[in-house]
């Protein structure tokens, strides 16, 4: 069967199923604090694009933020509203940076499918995610439109270790058309592989949980296959709260892989001489080298009716770092560029994938 | 803006927006006094437990702090680190041993709120304005 998104045919899905799945499910979730919500509220919308030559990162994230006070400490709790724009490309090396947003100038009602952060943007709308952003201090932009060409997989309420649940909807495969310029050189590109999802919960940073998460995309979009693989953990990685790969053919998602069906192996670790650190300040509280990332992430299942080897090499992290929200320590996302090679069988029918990707590992 | 004119509009966002924090930094440095010079005339950091303040420099100091605006805004920038300045000469600091261990752990306390403040953004621009004219 041929599968050919980038000339406008969806095989087994129809244009307009992907499209009212996305107008129904990716909205914003939050009922901000201004609005009688409870405040603490966490949400992202995440893009990654591969162009010839670059990769880019995009988040788009909402925080109604509990400060002051500890919130134990009650209603009493001083509060307020931001937003953050990160932005991270890699031509040869990694450069970005995270921005702030005050909440005169944060758009993002409750149920809304778009966000303004002053002059950016992320809107869903006519089928495609409209994305216009620029970094303040550092030389990246894009004005792009990225349309789904796979159904969304959407999924409540996965418990971390001790607090509120992390929710998210996942879109493993998106054609990207626009440009992206990072440091005075502008890319153009069309129909260019990306991914997205948005995550969304009360949980707060800082607390006993990790995760590990990454996808695949061939850049044939020809090719039918597209995975993505997520691993929440302790910390310290010794007790795994649950794990899936969600395999994907053609707009359908096509086998889940969970639980113990999943063996996970990271192997070695990951050095590098410079670590690209956003917002570029917090290198003075996380100026260390030590990067919680292995060298080589193996993942394999083997069911009986479904045999998965995904193989992550590690090339270069970045760190987006967070100020946790209840003690002066910080938690690390370490966004990792790397090469992956997937090779497997579904009910009869044989699959391998070779494609650059970023896996994202967090930790402390 | 000066550092001096810096530091003291910080302390004053800090204590309006993370006060627990700014109690904690006060907390930290207890009856203690750090004297800084940066670029311009020297002043202290006073602090009596409660409050934390930009003061004028008196003789006795804990902790004695040298440094430019420019290494600052390098240090903000990611471009160093703070042993990379001091082995470079480029920040020096002197005081017992003691001393030098609660001025570290006030240091972590005020970039703690610094980067959890929303209003250090604005204020860190103009310091840098300044500092590169």
């Amino acid at each position: 069967m041929s599968f050919s998104p980038g000339s406008g045919g969806l095989p087994d899905a129809s244009v307009h199923a992907v499209r009212r799945a996305l107008t129904r499910g990716d909205r914003v979730r939050r009922v901000p604090r201004a609005s009688a919500g409870e405040g603490g509220h966490k949400e992202w919308f995440h893009y990654c694009i591969y162009g010839d030559g670059f990769d880019l990162l995009v988040n788009f994230s909402l925080v109604d933020e509990l400060h002051g006070r500890p919130p134990e400490e009650g209603p009493r709790a001083r509060r307020y509203e931001a937003a953050r724009l990160t932005m991270l490309a890699r031509e040869r090396r990694w450069i970005g940076d995270v921005d702030r947003w005050s909440a005169d100038v944060v758009h993002a009602p409750a149920g809304s499918r778009e966000v303004r952060l002053g002059p950016h943007r992320m809107r869903w709308g006519g089928g495609v995610y409209h994305l216009r952003a620029a970094l303040r201090d550092e030389p990246v932009a894009i004005d792009a439109v990225l349309r789904p060409v796979t159904m969304p997989s959407i999924v409540h309420n996965v418990t971390v270790r001790d607090g509120p649940p992390i929710n998210w909807l996942v879109i493993p495969r998106l054609l990207a058309s626009g440009t992206v310029t990072i440091d005075g050189r502008v890319h153009r590109f069309a129909d260019v592989p990306a991914y997205h999802d948005h995550n969304w919960g009360r949980f707060r940073w800082g607390r006993d949980f990790a995760w590990e998460w990454g996808f695949g995309l061939p850049r044939d979009p020809a090719d039918p296959w597209s995975f993505v693989f997520v691993r929440l953990s302790d910390r310290a990685h010794t007790r795994v709260m649950m794990q899936g790969v969600f395999l994907w053919r053609g707009a359908r998602e096509q086998r889940v892989l969970r639980g113990s069906e999943i063996s996970v192996v990271r192997r070695g670790q990951l050095r590098q001489e410079r670590i690209a650190k956003t917002p570029r300040a917090m290198a003075l509280i996380a100026p260390g080298r030590a990067i919680d990332v292995p060298e080589r992430l193996e993942i394999r299942a083997d069911t009986g009716d479904t045999r998965f080897e995904a193989d992550f090499v590690s090339h270069e992290a970045a760190q987006v770092i967070i100020p946790n929200d209840d003690d002066l320590g910080v938690t690390i996302i370490n966004e990792v560029a790397g090469r992956l090679s997937v090779r497997g069988t579904v009910r009869g029918e044989d699959f391998a994938v070779e494609c650059p990707t970023i896996f994202e590992f967090l930790g402390a | 803006m000066d550092f001096a004119a810096f530091l003291a509009d910080s302390l004053e966002r800090m204590e309006a927006e993370i006060p627990h924090l700014y109690r904690r930094l006060a907390r930290t440095l207890g009856g203690r006094r750090v004297a800084v010079t940066v670029d311009g005339p020297r002043f202290a950091i006073a602090s009596d437990g409660n409050r934390v303040g930009v003061v004028d420099p008196g003789d006795e100091a804990g902790v004695e702090l040298q440094t430019s605006g420019r290494e600052i805004l390098s240090l903000l920038e990611g471009e160093t680190t703070l042993i990379a300045s001091a082995l470079g000469d480029r920040l020096r600091l002197r005081g017992s041993a003691d001393e030098l261990v609660v001025f570290h752990d006030a240091l972590m306390v005020y970039l703690g709120a610094a980067v959890r403040a929303p209003g250090f953004v604005e204020l860190r621009d103009r310091f840098r304005s300044e500092v590169e004219e």
